[in-house]
């Protein structure tokens, strides 16, 4: 337990010290959100403003693309060549994975807290009971992804190329879910097609909670969501390879 | 010379690996199948839902009047919609309006028209109506070629910075170096890579602008233009994506920023929302634009 | 010179070591004793499988068969109480750039149950020990060649190892950090550490160790006290270390990857 914990919060202080953690997951949707919202002020209804949209429906694509940090996150270690120092070390090898994805987790977990009350703020996001079923919702959310995350980076290979095209089923969901823009339509194949990306769920049951103050869908997603980083946890662990551990399939690295 | 080897270096490493070979040519592919179906999907049809009455019975007979009454508008579609739902389906676009059989139907219908077409009555100002709808089908037309030009530019800001990125590697493994040792100029390296990276994207481009002038219906530009359009794609992808590279100390690092000022800049084009709907600060603001000046191509 | 391996128990014993890879045998049944208080200077051509024996040993690759015991019992039985009292010195420089000195022992340190005061003080002391005391505040970034193989070293010997595997430690330096370094590996060999000291600088295994294994294409062709096997080849007219090994491991050009 003490290795873990002395693991996790080397790790956490990684997270913080590199930036990404904090520019993608605080600076980089407040200022999106600014942005949309003004140039999208006059197209929204009364029920919603243009702020509270896109608040609404950033925070969580911003912490889908975390996906890409986690992964570096488990990739670090073979880019320091410091990844042979913890196989030396006498400490379990799911400890290595478990404190990467909890590090991740953890501070994605703030970073998503903190953009979304200062939104709930600066933007007059309805009060509701449901702010702290959302901010779970959020928590969990980083979860998974910082499992999948993780996974990517210690257990699979060609993360190069992984890193580089991750980005674009992430951006198709994220069009899905209307993301960019509020994306309806009457056609039933199109619905289907939208339903598939997770987002589209998130952000539904977000509005739901909000507006229309349903938070029994809320939860369910919540335990979905934890089921889900559970066994994305599951298989990082099982998954993790030490080869890609340390080296993964950097340039001048040969088998 | 120098720079030549550099591009021909280059593109031999990336064929090398069968993964980035695949690569380069399906992701042009899914961005136009993306552009393709996002542009297909785009209609301009009014949804409206309606709320079932809480207590009344005759919920399918009012249901089936409303249904007539919308019947001659082609642009009007009435469902069934989850009154658990109302303001979630609205805000996420799937509804525009709402007919509550709850509450008195006639002055709903009467405002729902009037916001669909400023119609008082059905009949000679139904056709004004649909001569105003055609009208605005070709505006909304060109609007989307734009926005599918912005979604292109976009991707390619974000794929050109891939590509470059390279070079960040290159320079930590000492092969700059040896570059430079070997008597060419300093940043004749960096200059080489450039020139890679815009023929990487103009490649990718020109595959993804061929089949959506295939596949979309409407997207017909002349060879002139289209080549105007990869040029100037490929340049500014490729340019502002070996700038970023330049500033960055890491691969991520430059990935990273490259996402964002892709966002950024296509937003403020005008690529995800009118750009007359815009507060006129940024509408003046699309002088200075890079995206806007692209866009701009399409529409002369 | 201080008589080493007087005592001969047998704190380490590889046994009967085999690996291969996509079919190639790297090492072939490799058994080695070692001794407590030894100073083994482990010699072989590229590919010989030094590496792969040390990869082995430190849990990196698991072995196809053969036993490894550490006091007598099986190291595979309980891996990470064998791994505490193990060091290994990676040959590539193994920091975080963007720490401290003394921040990158620290974190080592707590990754073998390090902590509290205990460890602040052993950190102190081996920086003390490698000459960076005075610059823990800085970051491996910062330093030379020299001393950030000096700050490698440090991460892995601030558990107090029992034995120690050093591969190349002394590789692209200067001649004083070199001469540094050899003194800092005379200290820990007298301090009671058992040392494997793997180096193609032939001249540095003469120097500093009692023992000479000389291994290639993965099987042990010598294992000697050093004086003995240099006393055997001096009447063949090799009195240096390097002669005897050309002549045991040939001069063919070796360019296999370890």
């Amino acid at each position: 337990m003490r290795e873990l914990w002395t693991l996790t919060i080397f790790q956490m202080k990684r997270r913080v010290r590199d930036g990404f953690s904090i520019g993608y997951n605080v600076i980089f949707p407040l200022v999106i959100t600014a942005l949309l919202g003004l140039l999208t002020k006059k197209q929204f209804t009364q029920t919603i403003t243009s702020y509270q949209y896109y608040a609404l429906v950033m925070i969580p694509f911003c912490a889908t693309m975390s996906i890409i940090t986690a992964a570096y996150a488990g990739k670090e270690d073979a880019y320091a060549k410091t990844a042979s120092r913890y196989l030396i070390a006498p400490i379990h090898e799911k400890n290595i994975v478990v404190a990467k994805i909890l590090s991740c987790s953890l501070i994605f977990s703030c970073c998503n807290g903190v953009t979304f009350f200062v939104c709930c703020a600066l933007w007059h996001i309805p009060s509701s009971e449901n702010w702290w079923l959302i901010f779970l919702l959020l928590c969990v959310l980083s979860f998974v992804i910082a499992s999948i995350g993780v996974l990517i980076g210690t257990g699979m290979k060609n993360f190069l190329v992984l890193k580089n095209v991750i980005n674009i089923p992430i951006g198709l969901c994220a069009v899905a879910a209307g993301v960019f823009y509020p994306f309806g339509t009457s056609d039933r194949l199109i619905q289907s097609l939208q339903n598939l990306s997770p987002l589209t769920w998130i952000n539904r049951f977000v509005f739901a909670a909000l507006y229309d103050c349903r938070s029994k869908e809320i939860g369910i997603l919540i335990v979905i969501l934890v089921m889900v980083g559970v066994g994305m946890t599951a298989l990082a662990v099982k998954n993790f390879q030490k080869e890609e551990f340390i080296h993964g399939d950097l340039p001048g690295y040969q088998k | 010379m120098g720079i030549y080897l550099v591009i021909k270096n280059n593109i031999v490493r990336a064929t090398k690996k069968k993964g980035n070979l695949i690569l380069m040519l399906l992701i042009p592919i899914v961005i136009s199948i993306l552009t393709i179906v996002s542009l297909q999907i785009k209609n301009n049809t009014v949804r409206i839902g309606i709320l079932e009455s809480r207590t009344a019975s005759m919920n399918e007979e009012q249901i089936k009047i409303m249904k007539e009454i919308f019947e001659p508008y082609d642009h009007v579609e009435v469902h069934l919609a989850q009154r658990e739902y109302e303001k979630t389906y609205q805000i996420m676009g799937k509804y525009h309006f709402y007919i509550d059989l709850d509450k008195p139907m006639q002055a709903q219908i009467d405002q729902i028209l009037r916001e669909v077409g400023n119609l008082e009555t059905v009949g000679n100002t139904v056709e004004k109506a649909i001569d105003k709808n055609a009208i605005q089908e070709t505006t909304k037309e060109e609007q989307a070629m734009q926005q599918a030009v912005g979604l292109l530019i976009t991707t390619f800001l974000v794929l050109a910075t891939v590509h470059g990125a390279g070079y960040i590697n290159d320079k930590k493994g000492g092969m700059v170096d040896r570059y430079q040792i070997a008597g060419n100029g300093k940043d004749s390296y960096y200059v080489g890579y450039c020139a890679y990276t815009f023929l990487v994207t103009a490649f990718q481009c020109g595959i993804c602008l061929g089949l959506m002038q295939i596949f979309i219906p409407n997207f017909t530009i002349s060879i002139w233009l289209s080549l105007k359009l990869l040029g100037a794609i490929a340049l500014l992808s490729s340019g502002l994506s070996m700038l970023l590279v330049r500033m960055c100390k890491s691969e991520m690092q430059a990935n990273l920023l490259s996402s964002g000022l892709a966002i950024v800049l296509s937003l403020l084009a005008g690529t995800f929302v009118e750009t007359e709907s815009m507060p006129q600060l940024l509408q003046n603001l699309q002088v200075i634009n890079p995206v806007h000046w692209i866009l701009q191509m399409l529409g002369t | 010179m201080k008589n080493y391996g007087q005592t001969k128990e047998c704190l380490f014993h590889i046994q009967n070591l085999q690996k291969s890879y996509d079919g190639k045998e790297i090492l072939k049944g490799l058994t080695i004793p070692v001794y407590a208080g030894d100073m083994i200077g482990l010699l072989g051509p590229n590919g010989a499988g030094k590496s792969t024996m040390t990869k082995i040993i430190g849990g990196i690759e698991q072995k196809d068969a053969g036993t490894l015991l550490f006091h007598g019992k099986d190291v595979h039985k309980n891996p990470r109480e064998f791994k505490r009292k193990l060091g290994i010195v990676p040959q590539e420089i193994a920091l975080y750039e963007e720490l401290s000195a003394y921040e990158n022992i620290q974190f080592f340190a707590s990754l073998y149950g390090l902590n509290g005061t205990k460890r602040e003080k052993k950190i102190e002391e081996v920086l003390r020990f490698v000459g960076l005391w005075e610059r823990r505040k800085e970051t491996p970034a910062k330093y030379s060649g020299g001393m950030k193989r000096r700050l490698n070293i440090a991460c892995s010997v601030v558990h107090d190892p029992e034995i120690l595997i050093m591969d190349e430690p002394t590789v692209g330096i200067d001649p004083q950090s070199r001469n540094h370094i050899m003194n800092l590996i005379r200290s820990l060999q007298a301090a009671g550490t058992t040392v494997i000291y793997i180096s193609h600088y032939i001249e540095e295994i003469e120097e500093l160790c009692n023992r000479v294994i000389i291994m290639d294409h993965g099987q042990i062709l010598v294992d000697e006290e050093k004086e003995a096997l240099k006393k055997r080849y001096v009447e063949q007219g090799m009195d240096h270390l390097e002669s005897i090994f050309l002549s045991i491991t040939g001069t063919q050009l070796r360019d296999e990857v370890e």
